[in-house]
Order: structure tokens, then sequence, then C-alpha cells
């Protein structure tokens, strides 16, 4: 359990990038890190080491979102917009500067399914058969997914201000 | 190569993420020599990827993360173990049956799985509606009168209890329905009840949720989400609309 906790404390980072994207609320993003920290402690017993804790988190945080969303809907109330971002905390201010760049309101323009992927494949490294064992998807759903999005987000920053020759 | 293939971008989204077989991988660059759209479009690719990765980075972890702290205490007071919930749960459970005896309701059973037949929402409790106030309320009659006269996001505290609506909804059947969090010093829970011929009964009981940390929306709670599905799904009130039915003790 306790390395159980620590391989959970490196994953935050991720997590809340993740929310971050997932999300787009400072908000939302935190208390749905903080929920699915709190279901993963809860159900850790079930946890088999050696597989990837990650994987495991982002399926959480998108039931999450998901029974939210729902929830939201059923009370009629919108979610929370940027424009009500507020923090004084280091968290606040960080998850405050993710969410300001140009790149991250192209982002925040696709649709959550596009966005997901980018956030697992871009973002975060992942392969296409994590990302659709994540995602609960056929791997040819992943690849279209994300050609759609990389379409829409290099014509809004392909030709940005800050041309950056990919190292790949 | 002979054999010209469309380089679409489901092709170059594969080829830029590593995705190819070492075969397909050369085929793709030499189609990229004769193809200088698709060399433009996989630029702007890698572009839009660039900024992406440096506009939206990993944030380092912060020294004082109260989460992280909170992960790591030796008995962490955020998330809560298995055996506590399911103590929470027998704590609210046993006020909610002392609640229907003393009003002379029935206790029907309680449901704390969801291995429940979807069709008819099973009475956890059953309890008699008064229009007792919330400050003459004794510590057993708290999430009574919160369901009869509270209003939806504001807590109803006693001594280390309370009591929270967080909505209300007619459910097909016609009946108001609320959904409740319910708190003490050291357990929590959410529920759902609804009011039938002056009774408030209590539908869904979910003894792992937490009603005061954070995410205390429907969605933290999938057993409750299931049972409000299953009474319709259908929008909770407006507060205006809620408070009239308050006013008229839930007649329309």
């Amino acid at each position: 359990m306790p390395e159980f906790r620590r391989e959970l404390v490196e994953l935050l980072p991720r997590l809340r990038r993740f929310a971050s994207v997932l999300t787009r609320s400072h908000a939302d993003a935190e208390d749905v890190v903080q929920a699915a920290v709190e279901r993963a402690l809860r159900h850790a017993d079930s946890w088999q080491p050696g597989t990837r804790l990650d994987s495991w988190l982002y399926r959480i945080m998108q039931n999450l979102w998901r029974d939210e969303l729902r929830a939201h809907r059923r009370r009629s109330e919108p979610l929370e917009s940027h424009a009500d971002i507020a923090g004084a905390d280091g968290r606040d201010v960080t998850i405050q500067h993710i969410l300001s760049n140009e790149a991250r309101v192209a982002l925040d323009e696709l649709p959550e399914d596009q966005r997901v992927v980018i956030a697992l494949v871009v973002l975060d490294g992942m392969s296409y058969q994590q990302t659709a064992d994540i995602l609960d998807v056929p791997v040819g759903t992943v690849m279209s997914r994300l050609a759609r999005a990389r379409a829409k987000l290099a014509a809004r920053l392909g030709e940005g201000p800050q041309r950056v020759r990919a190292a790949k | 190569m002979s054999e010209r293939f469309e380089l679409n971008d489901e092709l170059l989204c594969a080829y830029m993420d590593g995705e190819l077989d070492p075969e397909m991988r050369v085929r793709v660059e030499q189609a990229l020599v004769d193809d200088a759209g698709a060399r433009v479009r996989l630029e702007r690719m890698r572009v839009a990827d660039e900024r992406l990765k440096a506009e939206i980075p990993l944030q380092a972890a912060q020294p004082n993360d109260p989460l992280s702290a909170r992960i790591l205490a030796p008995t962490p007071s955020l998330p809560r173990e298995r055996g506590r919930a399911r103590e929470g749960a027998a704590r609210w459970g046993i006020a909610i049956t002392a609640l229907a005896a003393g009003l002379s309701g029935v206790v029907v059973g309680f449901v704390l799985s969801r291995s429940q037949e979807p069709k008819v929402v099973p009475i956890v409790a059953s309890v008699a509606s008064t229009s007792t106030s919330l400050s003459g309320a004794s510590s057993n009659q708290l999430l009574l009168a919160t369901l009869e006269s509270g209003e939806s996001g504001k807590a109803a505290v006693e001594g280390d209890r309370s009591v929270q609506i967080i909505l209300t909804f007619e459910s097909d059947d016609g009946r108001y329905c609320r959904a409740f969090g319910a708190r003490d010093s050291s357990a929590s829970a959410e529920g759902v009840a609804c009011r039938t011929a002056g009774q408030w009964q209590v539908v869904a009981w979910d003894g792992t949720a937490d009603p005061g940390e954070g995410f205390r929306a429907a969605g933290s709670s999938e057993l409750l989400d299931d049972a409000m599905d299953r009474l319709g799904g259908n929008p909770a009130l407006e507060l205006a609309d809620e408070r009239r039915l308050i006013e008229k003790h839930w007649s329309r």
C-alpha cells in the first residue's frame, strides 16, 4: 500500500493535466483528480501490481467526469467557464496557466472525444493500443479521432508564431 | 516504390507517432518525397503538436500539495477505506431506522449494492412527514426536517451532524424526490428520498459517498445516479419551484 500511494502521488501532475484537458475547468479538474484518487484508494485492494496505474486512473477520471456531466444536465446547471477561474494557491496558478494559452484554447474547442485522444497520445505519449484500452474503443477509432483532431489543431496552430520543428 | 498510396491524415499521424512497422514507415517516407501537400500537412501537425506540448506542459508537483500530503498520510483523512465507509453507512442506517420507527414509518430494507433490478426502486426506509422546523429538529429528525423543508445547496446542521439537499426532481410516476448528503464527524453518505402519500421514503443510500469533500454531485455515487435514472432521470427543479413546494408542504 505505501508503494501504491507513492506511485499515486507521482502520477498527480499527469492526472491534473489530463483532467484539465478533459474538463476544461480548473475547479472541475481538481475535483475529478481528487475524486479519482479517493476512488483508487478505496479500491486499492483490487489493484493488480504490474498493470498500469495511470491507465486505471484515467479510466476512473473519465467515468467520474461522465457522471458529473450527467448530474449537471440533470440539474440544468452550466459548467464552470474559464472566465470563472480564480485561485490563490500554487495549484490554482498552475492550472490557470495551463488554461490560458492559445494552444489550450484551440484544444478546448475540440469535442471531448478528440481532446482526450490528444491528451493521451500527444501530451502523455501513450501508444494507440494503450489509448484504445483506456477509452474502450478500437484502435481504428483512436486513429480517426486523432487524425480529425490534429487536422483541426494544425489549421489553428500549424503556422503559429512559434514555429518549432519537431524533434521526432 | 512503384505503388503510390494515399497519404491520408491517419497514416501521417501513425507515422508521426511511431505506430507504423518499418516496412510501412519506409513506404510513407518514399511517398512523402512525391507529395508536397502531405509534407505540408505533416509539418503543420508536427508544429501543432510541439506547441501543445510546449504550452500545456506537465507541471512539477507542488512541494506543499495538500492532496499529495493526504495520500501519503499514515491515516489519510481524505480517502476513506472500505471498512470505514461501511461503518458510515451502518451509522446513518441506524439513524434512519430510528427515524422511521419514531415516526411510525416502516423500514423495508437497506439497499447498499447495485444488484437491485431497475424496474422498481426499492424503499430503504419510510418515514412520516411532519412540519417540523429545522431549528427544533432533534438529531434523529434532522434528515426528515431537511427533506421536508431544506433548500437545495443549504446545509442543515445540528451538533456534529449535517444534511444537505443536493437537488430536487420529479420522478416519472409523479413523486417529488430529493438527493441529499448526510454526514457527521466521522462518516458521510448520500441518498435519494421520494415523497409518497405524505411520507418520505429513502429509496437509495450510498455509504461510500462523501458529500462534504469537493466532488459532491450525484456523479460521485453510481448507485444514486442509477436510482435517479430509474426514477426517470428528470432535470432538477428550479429553486423557485422548490421553494413553492416547500411552502405548500409538497402539495401541487
